[in-house]
């Protein structure tokens, strides 16, 4: 009897202790897959919830070379995790974004293949006044939602109004309106939004910004049927209470339209037969989205058989892909991030330039592309890839370790003694623009300490510890990136970086710079095109001589098919359509 | 045998509520909260996340009193809208509505819901159990059917080619970690083979998912396919399961045989001239079985607890993923609600092991 109590306060001690291994024996690293899991969902701005969907349709000649393919059958599609909720004003992560590209639309849509190129959508054709401050939309006629409702420009002011006038309850789940409108009510940037007539849809800011016509390409600008918004309840200040965001929303005018949604087993859509929008119609009956854990677990899915399209696979993967004849690696084309060694110039030695010179000049870029990208990656010499707009290479230090030490030895002249840097990277993560954290982090240590720098390692879970200590300014040094919502200067130097918050620099890199700040500040209410490029090329010679942090890699990570699908256009910001995809067995 | 049940009944509900506490507690302390979906918000405001905490009666960095009134609201003690231990009806809280008390809470009957997906956790619980109890059952059953003939077999030649194989694998599976196993019968079975499917309960395309009703007519169309469906499907993580955890049953029944045949009474039946399989399962084996039966009821609550990593590794719809997903979003009422009713049943379990080891062993009394 005495034994079998002592059991008893074992098995109820091995049930405290190990919090997620109930079973004891049987159970161990439980806590190494549950942050991986967790991730998607609870990153909302440095994630790549790079949206937008769209079609050529508007232009014949794309629609001759896609056009053709076998009609019917079902596509499954494996996603890096489920998708959040089906209300796309509520959404700002990457698998939520990749599915409602498919379903619904917006007004403007970033072109097929393409991270820069705005096509129109649901607008026919749109017009900026010369003060930068009217945005003018011609909204498409004989378009209908899937709930069979009329579209037409009172529903898109429908949704304009809704998003900037969320209860405050919902402003924390809507990051992009938030962001995007700079605020929300009268609090926001945009002054009004009229429709004047069925065809018309016009937007007021009150300070120009020449990045707002590439944002309303985002996944949360997609229009939904204001009936089924109305119906679904989706302006509930409780979210999970909304049967929009839950179970009966994403109601919107694209090529599929929403069938179900099982929650963490699978998301179906299904062929809109009645589609009459601006894109072409879609080929397939149906698409299965299933979500896996990691991307070993997508790898063996599409090795068995069980998918056909895994939306992201490790690089050390592509290989083996590209070696078995019944699959193909989907080409992603130009890269839309950056991965970067991230600095903090509160702390010494970091904050002295030369030996952040020093450190770039220590890295062999090339070496890390080879070893942990598979080459599927290019050195970067920006803060923003070559694909986003007003790039300009900027001749940042390439590997010279020589130069490196006799910047070391000067910066040592000027009173530098103390070369320790705290370094971290995530234990349990996989970004596009750093597939292994830990050995990327291997490598530069080792890079950094063959000339002369003394490297303490320390690591934490990606979300939330990683996510929370590097924001605040926590980390000395660190690996972290950034994948576009839309490939402009903007998008990566003031949001993703240096842009001040609230009148301060931000405190994740502590960079002062009030002569970058003001300068981005200008060329983002400027509306002459000739003066914003040269704004955007003087911030970014102004980041390149402070060399705040340093820039590592652009990623293209891979995608992989099973070789009968057809018609895939691989986009570097995942805006991936999949009306033109077929299956030809 | 009656009072000691009610006894060692009630002895068990201070008990359970330490267990409940303590892993509230322990919960709250591991860094982050279900808040932390806005951390990359620079806009969201502290006064929003405030308000949102307060719509799942939680605090942000509580402080000891901060928890204390967590737990009493998720207890169903304390009443989040009014702020104290009385209810809106201005009875106390933990009292029946139908007496003025509240209806929040555990107390009340109430697992809550989840932070994560807004519905009640009772029910997302209800619907993950068959495929937890498939999976472990099947395990269980395997694992402890082996393992007393294995442990019968290695007793009976003891020291045997057959003892020393037995025992070198069974160590072997024993210290190989469930992932690393369960990984490498993925790739062997099926992705370099393709003779099994790598995870999942049912083939997606070609069976709607798993314990919806769309599923349950179908498999009432064409049962044997949906049977022969779901035992692919169950062949590998049952199999890691039984490798894993056999070494520890086969060694115990092993130790518990090697015993029994040493006893007098053994000798005294072969002495009689008995034939030797006579002696073996008649009188030895009987009396091995003992330990074994209590031993064995102590590991069924893994047939609720479930199998973690294995449900993990192969995405298999069970509990132990739920617990997973619930973990990574903190959702905390999730998790408070698998952790009790796995507590409940541990503690049951350990009960009724007390009892059946008194109703196999009449030599066993409880006063």
């Amino acid at each position: 009897m005495s034994r079998s109590r002592i059991g008893a306060l074992l098995a109820v001690l091995a049930l405290l202790v190990s919090a997620c291994a109930q079973g004891a024996a049987t159970q161990s690293p439980a806590a190494a897959t549950s942050a991986a899991a967790s991730e998607p969902a609870s990153e909302p701005a440095s994630e790549p919830a790079s949206e937008p969907a769209s079609e050529p349709a508007s232009e014949p000649a794309a629609s001759e070379t896609t056009g053709a393919g076998t009609p019917g059958g079902t596509l499954v599609v494996a996603l890096p995790g489920d998708i959040d909720n089906l209300d796309p004003a509520l959404i700002s992560d990457s698998n939520s974004s990749y599915v409602m590209n498919q379903v619904m639309e917006s007004l403007v849509q970033l072109a097929p293949g393409s991270v820069s190129e705005i096509e129109p959508v649901l607008a026919e054709s749109y017009e900026v006044s010369d003060d930068g401050l009217t945005y003018t939309f011609k909204i498409r006629e004989g378009i209908t939602f899937h709930d069979g409702t009329e579209f037409n420009a009172e529903a898109v002011k429908f949704n304009y109004d809704r998003w900037l006038n969320f209860p405050e309850e919902l402003q924390a789940f809507a990051y992009y309106a938030g962001a995007v409108f700079e605020g929300f009510g009268d609090g926001s940037n945009i002054a009004s939004t009229e429709a004047p007539d069925a065809t018309t849809f016009i937007v007021n800011l009150k300070e120009p910004r020449s990045n707002f016509l590439i944002a309303q390409t985002l996944a949360p600008f997609q229009i939904s049927s204001p009936a089924a918004l109305e119906a679904g309840d989706a302006d509930n200040p409780d979210p999970t209470k909304s049967t929009y965001a839950q179970s009966e929303g994403m109601v919107g005018t694209g090529p599929f339209k929403l069938k179900e949604w099982v929650r963490g087993d699978h998301v179906t859509i299904e062929n809109n037969r009645e589609y009459s929008g601006a894109q072409q119609p879609a080929l397939l009956d149906e698409i299965v989205f299933r979500p896996f854990a990691d991307q070993t677990a997508e790898f063996n899915a599409i090795e068995a058989g069980e998918v056909d399209l895994a939306q992201t696979i490790a690089p050390i993967d592509a290989e083996s892909i590209a070696g078995n004849p019944e699959l193909q690696v989907i080409d992603r084309g130009e890269s839309c991030n950056m991965g970067h060694l991230a600095l903090n110039q509160q702390y010494e030695p970091v904050n002295n330039l030369k030996i952040r010179q020093a450190m770039a000049f220590a890295l062999n870029k090339q070496s890390y592309i080879e070893t942990f990208y598979a080459g599927q990656a290019v050195p970067a010499d920006n803060w923003m890839p070559p694909s986003a707009q007003f790039y300009k290479p900027l001749g940042l230090p390439t590997y010279d370790p020589t130069r490196a030490e006799e910047l070391i030895a000067e910066a040592k002249a000027e009173g530098v003694t103390d070369l320790e840097i705290d370094f971290w990277y995530p234990s349990d993560v996989a970004r596009p623009y750093m597939p292994d954290p830990k050995g990327l982090f291997e490598a530069i240590q080792s890079d950094l300490e063959a000339v002369g720098f003394t490297i303490n390692p320390n690591t934490a879970t990606w979300s939330p510890d990683y996510l929370d200590a590097e924001s605040v300014g926590e980390y000395e040094a660190w690996l972290i990136g950034w994948t576009c919502d839309w490939a402009s200067a903007d998008n990566f130097l003031s949001t993703a970086f240096f842009g001040y918050r609230d009148g301060e620099p931000n405190p994740e890199y502590a960079y002062d710079s009030d002569e970058l700040d003001q300068t981005m500040g200008q060329a983002l209410s400027s509306t002459d095109e000739a003066e914003i490029e040269e704004l955007w090329g003087k911030a970014q010679d102004i980041v390149g001589a402070d060399l705040p942090t340093i820039p590592l890699v652009h990623s293209t990570p891979p995608a992989a098919a099973s070789a009968k699908v057809k018609g895939v256009t691989g986009s570097g910001a995942l805006n991936e359509y999949f009306n033109t995809v077929y299956i030809e067995e | 045998m009656a009072k000691y049940i009610v006894r060692r009944t009630l002895g068990l509900i201070p008990l359970l509520i330490g267990i409940v506490l303590l892993s509230f507690v322990l919960m709250k302390m591991a860094p982050g909260g279900p808040q932390a979906q806005f951390n990359q918000n620079n806009r969201v405001t502290e006064e929003q996340i405030d308000r949102w905490l307060k719509r799942w009666c939680l605090e942000r960095n509580a402080g000891p009193l901060g928890v204390a009134r967590e737990f009493g609201g998720w207890a169903g003690i304390w009443n989040c809208d009014t702020e104290s231990f009385l209810s809106q009806q201005g009875g106390l809280n933990f009292l029946p509505p139908q007496l003025g008390g509240g209806d929040n809470g555990l107390i009340h009957g109430d697992l809550g819901f989840s932070i994560d997906q807004g519905r009640p956790v009772v029910d997302m619980i209800a619907e993950r159990v068959p495929a937890t109890l498939l999976l472990t059952t099947a395990a269980l059953f395997l694992w402890v059917s082996v393992a007393v003939l294995l442990g019968v077999i290695a007793a009976v030649r003891r020291y045997s080619i057959f003892d020393q194989v037995v025992t070198f694998f069974s160590y072997v599976f024993y210290s190989l970690p469930t992932f690393w196993l369960g990984l490498m019968f993925i790739f062997l079975f099926a992705v370099a083979f393709r003779i099994l499917p790598p995870q999942g309960i049912t083939t997606p395309r070609t069976w709607p998912p798993f314990g919806t009703e769309r599923y349950w007519g179908e498999f009432g169309e064409k049962p044997l396919q949906a049977i022969v469906d779901i035992a692919r499907h169950l062949v590998l993580p049952v199999t890691v399961l039984v490798l894993v955890n056999i070494a520890a049953d086969s060694r115990f029944v092993r130790a518990s045989m090697l015993d029994a045949l040493s006893q007098d009474f053994v000798r005294t039946a072969r002495a009689k001239g008995l034939p030797g399989r006579t002696v073996v399962m008649k009188h030895a084996f009987r009396n091995a079985m003992l330990p074994v039966v209590t031993n064995v009821a102590l590991e069924l609550p893994f047939l609720f607890g479930g199998a973690v990593v294995t449900e993990t590794i192969f995405s298999w719809p069970g509990m132990g993923l739920l617990f997973i997903t619930g973990v990574g979003s903190r959702d905390y009422f999730l998790l408070m609600g698998l952790l009790l009713i796995t507590s409940l049943l541990i503690l049951f379990f350990n009960l009724l092991a007390d009892v059946l080891y008194a109703v196999v062993d009449p030599r066993i009394r409880y006063d």
